[in-house]
Order: structure tokens, then sequence, then C-alpha cells
């Protein structure tokens, strides 16, 4: 099985490997120290901007090569939810209204929205010369068209507003009533699933259509493989006069993030996606990269299945949340790219509560009292699963497991490989588990709604978290239209969650994109997509 | 090395060289003892030569350059890289040495009566070897690995599956050879009993090659819980260990290249040893044959 050659082949080869390093990264300070960064990171398309406006000109055209960790496999924007595909939609469709980089609702082909008193009318004015990518005209049929389709499909992001009817008033206007008012509503608007189709799909079947798909997005698909690469031209029709200003996007699959990086660092490519917190010091400080963020949408979190025997106990929960030193994990973890989380959500998304709600902080003492108060008083032995294959979350279970260790709960970890991680926590086969909870438009509904409705399809998060106030809190909001009284209802359920702890919420992780100095103009946004209609490429 | 000057020195000893003399005229053998002897001597007394406990974490300390406090730094969760390294020997070389006991026991028995009686045994051993030899190895491993959970258990067993086939193939080998031999025929002329003659006569002359293959097969095997651990699915943490060290470290390839290359070097360092070892005792019983 295994001879002398060949085993002193492998060492030989690590040896090699070990001297390789060595060499390569002699000269590499080893100090460099990536935890003092945020701020400066926010601002780094500045220095690029003032360049780009010193030259008279700015410079147009160009490709735009964009790194991602996985390929595109559907342009059905109503049957879509993961990112791969999530972010390609939405270059190809545009719904009625948009959010910025603020998360804040804007008017995309909508020209103006009104929405009556009673929050149950929703009426939108499209923008005078609107065409799709083939110069077919926009027209409020089609977007009844496409809102239609996305109520029959439903889908993973069906529309949760009670729908009435969805009208044509004229050729520009839409009207959408509701059956009870849902303040959520314009917000899940905001959606790429609430993208505009052309009516009936142009004429051809929707299999061919989403082939082939025609939008009102800046970019049209040329090519596409779907276990690869897509291209995309420029729309020529796009109703952003004169953007986007670069003629090609490439979608390179990069499975592999070090290959991501290097091909970042040679200029290979643009930007590159998702760029791992351990590699945003490196791409910061290098002399042709930087890293572009943002706030993001997303809360890291320590989940409990609430139907395991242990930690159906409150007092188990709350003894793990106070062992647990979020700070301090934090810090060692992100490097400067993320906040230490209070509430469930995190400080981009309205009604977060992050200032209002007091969460059980690091305090070992009352983590000992608070378990002495549970049916473990002694500790227990339990299991933490965690997905293989992602480094910082292969960390965080090694400090939770230090946490539970203080006070007396032996943690062993599971790490398992994505599919079975997914298979395991869907069939609430776990006692705790590593995830992450992520909104997907600016809105409290998004991440609550998932996370505390035990008849939802999420089932709580699969923590299977039931709680009467809660729920009963949760439809208040959706019903409540903004304002105070909207912010009362959330802080409260937010502050009843951090007393009964089902999740732990860890912190907030920014949206880190990778890019070549020489891009200027990309606009990350919360959810971890771009914009790139104002991006110009330095010659 | 002046390699001939061993060699004309040798025979004029005239008579058997005592065991130590024999070592000291091996150097690749006495190389290797040294390196191995450092490395257990540093893996036993590590808990009275460093005063940091290789699992309890600092948070506030993570990702320290070495210095003198901590020699090789530390990691991202604060822990002293030189102590975790050193305890990691100690967790990886006390698996190699356990894992290897069973699999050289059965796969040198085996291979002894394979070879030994020939006919219907040997088909039914070499049956079993060949089938084995058709999987890839590391295949085998992650197979077994996941269906008995992650961690030290699926080492032991895929290495009780699958270990005693490089042993059994080698003595087989042997013992053919062996049982043609004169000194085997006058055994069994005597009369001795079938395993009287595979454990009083066979096995003596069997067991040098065999412990040769141990020493480069223990290489392997380290190699492999060290990729399994590597893989997330062998160690499981916090128990050091040199592949998850090496993976944890990998993402500050660039800022903190030692991370991951100490545990790689200590890889290398106890191959190294161990096939130094393996060439010296081959060396000094070939030369006593």
């Amino acid at each position: 099985m295994i001879n002398l050659k060949a085993s002193m082949r492998k060492t030989a080869g690590l040896g090699t490997l070990a001297v390789l390093f060595v060499s390569l990264l002699a000269g590499c300070s080893g100090s460099a120290n990536p935890a003092d960064s945020n701020n400066g990171a926010k601002a780094s398309t500045a220095p690029a901007a003032t360049e780009s406006a010193s030259t008279a000109e700015p410079a147009t055209g160009g490709t735009f090569v964009y790194g991602r960790p996985a390929s595109v496999t559907s342009f059905d924007l109503h049957n879509q939810i993961t990112s791969n595909n999530a972010f390609a939609i939405d270059k190809v469709f545009e719904s009625l209204v948009a959010f910025d980089s603020k998360g804040e609702i804007t008017d995309q082909l909508a020209a103006s929205h009104t929405i009556s008193e009673d929050g149950l009318t929703y009426t939108f004015v499209l923008r005078d010369g609107l065409k799709f990518s083939n110069g077919t005209p926009v027209t409020a049929e089609d977007a009844v068209f496409s809102l239609q389709r996305h109520l029959k499909v439903g889908g993973p992001l069906a529309i949760s507003a009670k729908v009435d009817t969805v009208k044509a008033q004229d050729e520009k206007t839409l009207v959408i009533t509701l059956k009870e008012p849902y303040t959520p509503f314009i917000s899940e608007l905001s959606n790429f699933s609430n993208g505009i189709i052309p009516n009936n799909f142009g004429g051809v079947s929707e299999e061919e259509f989403f082939k082939k798909p025609v939008g009102t997005g800046p970019f049209v698909i040329e090519t596409w493989d779907p276990a690869g690469d897509v291209t995309f031209t420029k729309n020529t029709n796009y109703w952003k006069e004169g953007k986007p200003y670069i003629d090609k996007l490439v979608y390179k699959l990069i499975q592999d993030d070090s290959q991501a990086i290097n091909q970042l660092k040679a200029g290979a490519v643009n930007a590159v996606e998702a760029l791992s917190l351990q590699n945003a010091g490196e791409i910061k400080d290098g002399a042709d990269t930087t890293v572009v963020t943002n706030g993001s949408w997303v809360t890291e979190q320590l989940f409990f299945n609430t139907l395991d025997k242990h930690f159906s106990d409150v007092h188990v929960r709350r003894a793990l949340a106070l062992a647990l030193d979020r700070d301090g994990l934090t810090k060692a973890l992100t490097f400067g790219y993320a906040q230490t989380a209070t509430s469930l959500l995190p400080t981009t998304i309205p009604y977060n509560a992050n200032d209002k709600i007091k969460a059980l902080s690091f305090d070992p003492a009352a983590a000992k009292a608070e378990l002495a108060k549970s049916a473990f008083p002694d500790g227990f032995s339990t299991k933490l699963l965690v997905a293989s294959g992602n480094s910082t979350r292969a960390q965080e279970a090694q400090i939770i497991q230090a946490a539970g260790q203080a006070i007396g709960i032996k943690i062993e970890i599971e790490s398992v490989e994505l599919a079975t991680f997914r298979e395991r926590f869907f069939a609430y086969d776990f006692a705790a588990m590593l995830n992450s909870g992520q909104a997907d438009s600016p809105e409290a509904n998004s991440i609550l709604a998932f996370q505390t409705d035990p008849e939802g399809f999420s089932k709580s998060y699969w923590t299977h978290y039931t709680n009467e106030k809660v729920t009963k809190l949760l439809y208040e909001g959706q019903k409540t239209a903004d304002g105070e009284g909207r912010s009362t209802i959330y802080a409260e359920l937010l502050q009843t969650l951090a007393d009964e702890v089902p999740y732990i919420p860890l912190y907030y992780p920014d949206i880190l994109i990778g890019a070549r100095s020489s891009v200027d103009g990309l606009v990350v946004l919360p959810n971890g997509s771009i914009r790139l209609e104002d991006v110009r490429l330095a010659k | 090395m002046n390699t001939t000057q061993i060699d004309t020195t040798l025979p004029d000893l005239g008579k058997p060289a005592s065991g130590l003399r024999r070592v000291l005229n091996t150097p690749s053998l006495l190389i290797g003892i040294i390196m191995f002897t450092i490395l257990i001597l540093l893996a036993i007394f590590i808990p009275y030569l460093s005063p940091y406990n290789p699992t309890e974490q600092n948070l506030s300390a993570f990702l320290q350059p070495p210095s003198a406090a901590h020699w090789l730094g530390t990691d991202q969760l604060g822990r002293d890289l030189f102590t975790r390294l050193i305890y990691a020997a100690r967790t990886d070389l006390t698996i190699m040495v356990l894992a290897e006991i069973i699999p050289f026991c059965t796969g040198v028995m085996l291979g002894m009566i394979s070879g030994y009686y020939g006919k219907w045994t040997d088909r039914i051993i070499a049956l079993v070897t060949d089938t084995f030899i058709a999987f890839p190895f590391y295949l085998i491993v992650i197979i077994v690995a996941f269906a008995s959970g992650a961690g030290e258990r699926g080492i032991y067993i895929t290495f009780i599956l699958v270990g005693w086939i490089v042993f059994a193939r080698v003595v087989r080998g042997l013992s053919a050879s062996f049982r043609k031999q004169e000194w085997i025929a006058s055994a069994q002329t005597l009369g001795l009993p079938g395993h009287r003659i595979l454990l009083r006569h066979l096995l003596p002359n069997v067991l040098p090659q065999a412990v040769v293959v141990l020493m480069t097969d223990m290489i392997g095997l380290l190699v492999a819980i060290v990729t399994l651990g590597y893989l997330g699915i062998g160690i499981a943490p916090p128990t050091p260990d040199w592949g998850t060290m090496i993976a944890d470290g990998q993402p500050f390839i660039t800022t903190a290249w030692w991370l991951s290359a100490v545990p790689g070097f200590a890889v290398v360092y106890t191959g190294i040893a161990l096939s130094l070892l393996g060439d010296g005792l081959a060396d000094i019983w070939r030369r006593k044959g």
C-alpha cells in the first residue's frame, strides 16, 4: 500500500512546499496587522475616484472580469434564492424599486410610487421610454405578468403579502391592492425575485426565455455555461443614459479561495466576490488591490435546537450566551471587518434596536449561576454541528467549545461536509450549529419571519423556537405602518429573543469585495451583490 | 560522507561487530535515532518545558509573531504555537504507533501462513490482498472516516482493515522463498509441527524485513493522519494535531506563513527520521545476512 519511494516522495513534496513558503515570503513582514482597517476600507474607492476625476474624459469600455466562487445555474428569478444566481439575475432583470448601498428603498423602473393611507393600495408609475434589452417598450402589462407569475410560482422568495389584485391601470401605471396591510411589501418588491420580465415571456416558451433572458437590466447574456463562466455584454437600450460604461462583464468561476486571490493580485480578474476575512488585510495592503466593503445584512449566529434535550432548557442557552466572549470572538476572527452583534438584526437593517436592547454579555460567574438554575447544573456533553471547509467557522466552533468547557458543558465539534450539514439541520438533526441569517431586503421582517415563525417554512430557522408572544409581535410588525409604533414592536420582540436566546447573534460580518485599484465606481450592496453601471476601468 | 572508508574498515574487524558498533557504523541509523529521540523527548517533557496549555485560548493575543514569550508566535485563537506543535507530536505519534500494532501482527502472521503453506491458503489470502489493493488507500480512509464519524476511530478502523496488507505481501514473498530452503526442510523432517516452524524458525527470519517495512509504512500512516486532520475529518479540535494546524494556518499563508509551515516541517522531520531509521536497520541486517 505504501512503499518507501512513494512515502518519501510525499514527504519530499511537503518539504519543498515548506521551503517554497519560506523563500516566497521571506520578504513579507510577519507583523502586518490586519485589524485596523474598517473606516479606511469603506472609503477605499475615493483615491481612485479623484484620480479619474483629474483626467478630463472618463475611461469607458473594456471588460470587467469578476471572480466568483460558484457558477450561475439558472436565471429563473422566481425560483432562485442563492447568491450565485441572484447576483447574476439582478444584472439582467430589474425591479420597480431597488435598495441602494445604504439599504434605502429608491425607485428604479418606477418613476414614482405611492402607498395609500390604509396601506392597501400600491400605485407605481413607470419611467418614460423604458425598453427591454431587445428594444421592446416596457409597459404596465409586463409588470402585471411578472408579478402574477411570481405569485403563481411561489418559489423560495415568495411574495408574502396577501395580494388581492395586480392591474395595469394604463400603459404606464400599475396598481397592486392587498387584502390586509403588509408593511414589508415595498421592501420585498426591491428583491431581485420581483424583477420585471416581458409579458408572456416575449412570445417564447418559458424554458427558452430563461435560457436567453430579456430584461431591463444593464447587462445582456452573451454566453453562459451553467457549470462555468458567464459573459454579459452591455444593454445598449439601458434606461440610464450612456451606462454602463464597460462593454463586457465576465463572471469567471474560481472555486478556490487562494486561487481567486492570486488571480486578483496578478490582474487576471478585476474583482473577486466574497473575499474571506482572513485575506482582506492582504488585499487591502496590496499595491494594486483594494477592498471595497459595505456593512451587511448578515448575522452570524450560534443556533440551538430548542427540541434538544439540553438546549430546550432556556437556562442552558442563557448560560452559554453568558459564557461566550462575543467581543473577543469578533476581534480574533474578523480583523475589524465586523461588528459584535447585540440584536438579531444587523445595524444596517431598520428597527434593529442594537442601541436599545440588552443582550447577555460575557460574565463567567453569571454563566455558572445560570447553569445552576437549569436541569443540568453539573454540566453535560453535547455536539456542535459545523460545515467543514469554512475556516472562520472552524475557529468559531473552538471558541464556543472553550466557553462551554469553562462552565462544564463539554462540546464535541462535529465537522461535516456542506451537503450533509444542510441535510442534517433541515431534519433538525443537531443540538447546536453555526450558521448565518441573512436579510433579502432592507426590512426587519425579512430576518425575523425566517427566524421566529414556528409555522413558517423555516420553522424558526430550524430551531423550532416557539413563543406565542413573539409570533404575535411578528404579525403585528407586518401590519403596522412604518414609524414609532413599529419600532416599539420590534424592540420588544428583539429583547425577548435576546432573553430567551434560541440563537446567539455573534457578529455582523461586512461584505467584502476584493478589487483592483484601477477599478473605479464599484458599488457594493449590503446583500453582497455589486452594481457596475458606474464602473470605469483605468487604462 | 566517505562510504568507501566504511566498506574497507568493516572486513578488517574480523569478527561480528557489537550492536553499538554496528549502529555507529551506520550513519543513517544513527541520525535517524538521534532525530527521533529528540522528538520523543520533547513530546514526553513538553508539560515541563512550556508554561502554556495547548488548548487554552487567549483571544486578546491572537496571531502574534514569534517572540521570546511565544517562540513560534500564537495562532488565531491566541494559543502558543510551539506548545501546540509538540503536543501535536504526542497526539499524532501515539496514534501512528498504536494504529500499526494490530496490522503489523496480523500482516506478518497471514503473510507467513500464506507463504509457508502455499496452495489454497495462499490463494485466499492473495485474493483478499489484491481486492483491497484495487481500492486507492485514501478512498478507503475517507469512506471509513465518513461512515464511522470523524476522529481517531476512523483512522484505527481503516488501518485495521487495510494496514496489514503491505506486511502480508512482503512476508509472504520471504516465507515462500524460505520454504524451499534446507533449514526449513530439515525442521520438517525432524517432525516439528507447522506452528512451531512458523514461530520459532520462520518468524525471526522474516521479522527484520517486516520491521523495515514498518518504519516506512508509519510515515505513510502519519501523512494519512495529518491529511485527515487537514481535511477536517481527522483528530477533532481542540486536540492539537499537525493536520488541523496546517489547515488553521492556511488562510494566513501570506501574512503568517509559519502557522502552516512549521507543522508541515514537523511532518517532514518525522518522516525523514523514520526513513533513516528504516534505511539504517535495513543496512545493518543486510550486512549481517
